[in-house]
């Protein structure tokens, strides 16, 4: 299986939105799609998706036009939202029968997905019925991990029957309606994953559940295209990447290649005295200091040797010298920032 | 190189239409709103036949007579005109024997005493009234100015009911009319055809009266049938295409448009959103016409009023078996293809939404259209002239609310009607083209208005 996405152009009028986009994803993993507000980002992923029409270009899954048909394709667009007055239930079982997935499988993936994501008391009533008990119940009752009751200080309330109702989908917040749109993106069990922005407005738990997620995606071989904002959380996961910035790739291979291909930039340096004259003296920027703990850019290896060398010269003790790449963030500041006009 | 995709592929057609088809029942306003209309349909003929007659018919109730129910000790006949009646003619009067119980109330032959003026003279009116007791009542036959005069008549004091008296004069009154024909050697056909009645034309001109001989249906009863049958496509439409506008900007504006569009074909998902709320109203549309017989029904069994004597003329269903198996048939597929073009066009309009406002500049855009033919259609069949009923019939958006009833009632024939709808078809398969090239690109833009414009620009891309 590969992806192939070759010259992909696409013009509004005069304006041009997608410029020759090209890359490749010869084998599983993550490709990120990165680049500024109306880079061209959403609008290459629905081409590549065939959801609008290329003015040129292809897009090619194992040699074949790229499209549901020839793909078991998983989407969570960027713009999230459910159908209002449906179940949650309902919405998930359509868009499995879409997927020709039979009703008995459907309805296993969605327990399974709800246990994971964590989002069972708004699917299935009597889990929200639970919940709401043990929310009664919080103060009297304790429970152990496994949600069994450990201990009872009082004597239960008069049990009341309480018919359990599930939020209405509207009613759900942002985050839990992002994990349900996930949910429907993974109920094919897709070969192809494209998240775009899958982190932006979660929270740090949910973030944490869904970066388990995708992690165990990779280990299972699927190919994920993904966008998003947050380079800490794009870096961790995609071996390759494409910058986007004014509808033209500006940036595009393999991350490591990449980070190599700019050099070792990144030093921090910790000693127990003041320093700043060897760092002025070796023309190395300074970019913070606190406490004797310094950041510094630097050229190279060479400029960096060089002011290591001047320290152990003096006899200054160093506690810590690290030299590293650039970071996707920085990657991605200078390539938009060297494109600014 | 990138094999085209086929705009047109209509593959997870049947599962956006099952989906569309059950959550509109799981809808509890379109629930109510169906349940709601089958029992109008059903209490319809019921509730407007007793809100037209409450008056009157609580006062041919009372009219009603029935010989057991009166309590009357003496009754007296007091014929002073010729022919004479007997108590044999007047057997209406009293309980036959059958019905003769061991209790003393009804009004027996026993109890009926007739008195012709021949018989006795001497006896007047007045000896009559004078004799009368609380539980007595009489009825004089005399002449009047006119012809005759019978009224019955009670004591001042009775205890006789107001009722049983008028009832009991009504039953006179039919018996001396009888005899008094079949004293004149009249026979019950001749009766029949003496009371039969007689309508008048209007019709003057030579050829208006043969154009008018050769109509089986009257002009009054095209303009009924136009304006019945514009009115069901005019609410099908309605109701329709504002579900089918708001549920296709609901699904843009809850952005799940997206991830539909990598499951499922755009054109399947439009005709699957517009069948699925078509069979929706083609239930309403069967269980309207089950409601309307149930209605005919009552109005037979309860009020014995025949579906001929009591036309429930305006919104009802005769139309669809007032012309046998094709004439429903050619109703029905007019219904489907109004249902189909508008519907595309409303699904057209709801994808160039994106706020609520959007929604109704879009259905009037639609309404507009829909309300056009609607008052068209009526103003065809209060005109009737042979030329527009041929126009209106073959004349799209006109032809969807004109065409059937034209060719059903003899305006137009079975070639002008094919004609039409080869039209229609061709209209509608223009707005799927244009669907299949714009749907998809109006969904995923978020600058568009609810213009023909903007389908048209968006379709180029």
């Amino acid at each position: 299986m590969s992806l192939v996405v070759k010259n992909l152009c696409k013009k509004y009028g005069e304006k041009i939105v997608v410029d020759n986009i090209s890359f490749e994803m010869p084998k599983p993993g993550v490709y990120a799609l990165l680049g500024t507000n109306g880079a061209g980002k959403t609008t290459s992923i629905r081409m590549i998706l065939g959801m609008l029409d290329k003015d040129s270009g292809e897009v090619t899954w194992d040699g074949k036009p790229l499209n549901f048909d020839t793909c078991n394709i998983g989407y969570l667009a960027e713009e999230r939202g459910l159908y209002p007055k449906y179940t949650l239930v309902d919405q998930i079982r359509y868009f499995g029968e879409l997927r020709g997935i039979d009703r008995k499988t459907v309805d296993e993936r969605i327990k399974y997905w709800a246990e994971r994501l964590k989002v069972e008391e708004y699917i299935y009533p009597e889990k929200a019925a639970e919940l709401l008990e043990k929310q009664e119940n919080e103060g009297r009752v304790r429970y152990d991990e496994n949600g069994n009751v450990i201990e009872e200080t009082e004597t239960p309330k008069k049990a009341r029957r309480r018919k359990p109702k599930l939020q209405s989908p509207d009613q759900l917040s942002k985050g839990n309606q992002q994990k349900i749109q996930f949910l429907i993106a993974m109920i094919s069990e897709p070969e192809l994953l494209v998240l775009d922005e899958p982190f932006s407005g979660l929270d740090p738990v949910n973030t944490d559940i869904l970066k388990e997620v995708v992690s165990e995606q990779i280990a299972a071989g699927k190919y994920i295209i993904m966008s998003s904002h947050q380079m800490e959380v794009v870096e961790e996961f995609c071996t390759d990447i494409t910058i986007l910035h004014r509808s033209k790739a500006v940036v595009s291979g393999n991350l490591n290649e990449i980070k190599k291909s700019r050099g070792r930039v990144n030093l921090s340096l910790k000693v127990e005295q003041d320093i700043s004259s060897y760092i002025e003296a070796a023309g190395v920027e300074l970019i913070s200091e606190k406490e004797f703990e310094y950041t510094l850019k630097v050229t190279g290896d060479e400029q960096a040797n060089h002011l290591l060398g001047s320290l152990i010269s003096a006899g200054i003790p160093i506690v810590k010298f690290d030299l590293s790449e650039m970071s996707l963030h920085e990657i991605f500041v200078n390539a938009v920032g060297e494109n600014a006009e | 190189m990138n094999k085209r995709e086929n705009i047109y592929s209509l593959e997870g057609f049947s599962k956006v239409f099952r989906f569309t088809m059950s959550q509109t029942f799981k809808n509890k306003g379109y629930l109510v709103s169906f349940v709601a209309f089958v029992l109008v349909m059903s209490l319809m003929g019921p509730i407007q036949y007793l809100g037209q007659h409450f008056g009157e018919s609580s006062a041919e109730d009372s009219l009603s007579y029935n010989p057991s129910n009166v309590s009357i000790d003496k009754l007296y006949i007091v014929n002073s005109v010729s022919p004479e009646l007997t108590l044999d003619d007047v057997q209406d009067l009293y309980m036959v024997d059958e019905e003769d119980d061991e209790s003393s109330d009804g009004l027996t032959k026993d109890k009926i005493e007739i008195k012709s003026v021949a018989d006795d003279a001497d006896q007047g009116e007045q000896a009559i009234l004078d004799s009368l007791g609380k539980k007595d009542a009489a009825i004089f036959i005399a002449p009047s100015e006119t012809g005759f005069k019978i009224s019955g008549i009670l004591s001042k004091d009775s205890e006789v009911e107001v009722d049983d008296i008028d009832g009991a004069t009504e039953v006179v009154k039919d018996t001396f009319e009888k005899v008094r024909l079949e004293k004149c050697d009249v026979s019950d056909e001749d009766v029949a055809m003496i009371f039969k009645g007689i309508d008048t034309s209007s019709v003057v001109e030579e050829s208006d009266y043969i154009s008018e001989e050769n109509k089986s249906i009257s002009r009054l009863n095209y303009m009924f049938y136009m304006l019945g049958y514009s009115m069901i496509v005019f609410v099908v439409i309605s109701m329709s295409t504002s579900y089918i506008l708001t549920s296709v900007t609901e699904e843009k504006q809850s952005k799940l448009v997206e991830s539909l569009l990598v499951s499922v074909r755009p054109m399947a998902l439009l005709m699957g959103k517009i069948c699925g709320m078509m069979s929706y109203v083609v239930l309403l549309l069967g269980a309207g016409v089950i409601g309307s017989n149930i209605s005919n029904q009552v109005m037979k069994n309860v009020f014995n009023i025949s579906e001929s004597e009591f036309s429930n003329r305006g919104f009802n269903f005769s139309i669809f078996k007032d012309f046998g198996v094709t004439g429903a048939v050619a109703l029905l597929l007019s219904i489907v293809l109004a249902f189909l073009a508008f519907g595309i066009i409303a699904g057209l309009f709801g994808s160039t939404c994106n706020k609520t406002e959007d929604i109704q500049d879009a259905t009037g855009n639609v309404m507009m259209v829909s309300m056009l033919s609607y008052f068209a259609a009526i103003g065809i069949g209060a005109i009737d002239n042979e030329v527009a009923n041929v126009i209106a019939a073959v004349v799209p958006p006109f032809s969807f609310f004109t065409a059937p009833v034209s060719y059903v009632t003899g305006r137009i024939g079975i070639a002008v009607l094919i004609f039409s709808y080869v039209l229609q078809i061709a209209v509608i398969f223009g707005i799927l083209r244009l669907s299949a090239k714009s749907y998809r690109n109006l969904l995923l833009s978020d600058s568009s208005t609810p213009k023909l414009k903007t389908i048209f620009k968006s379709a180029k891309g």
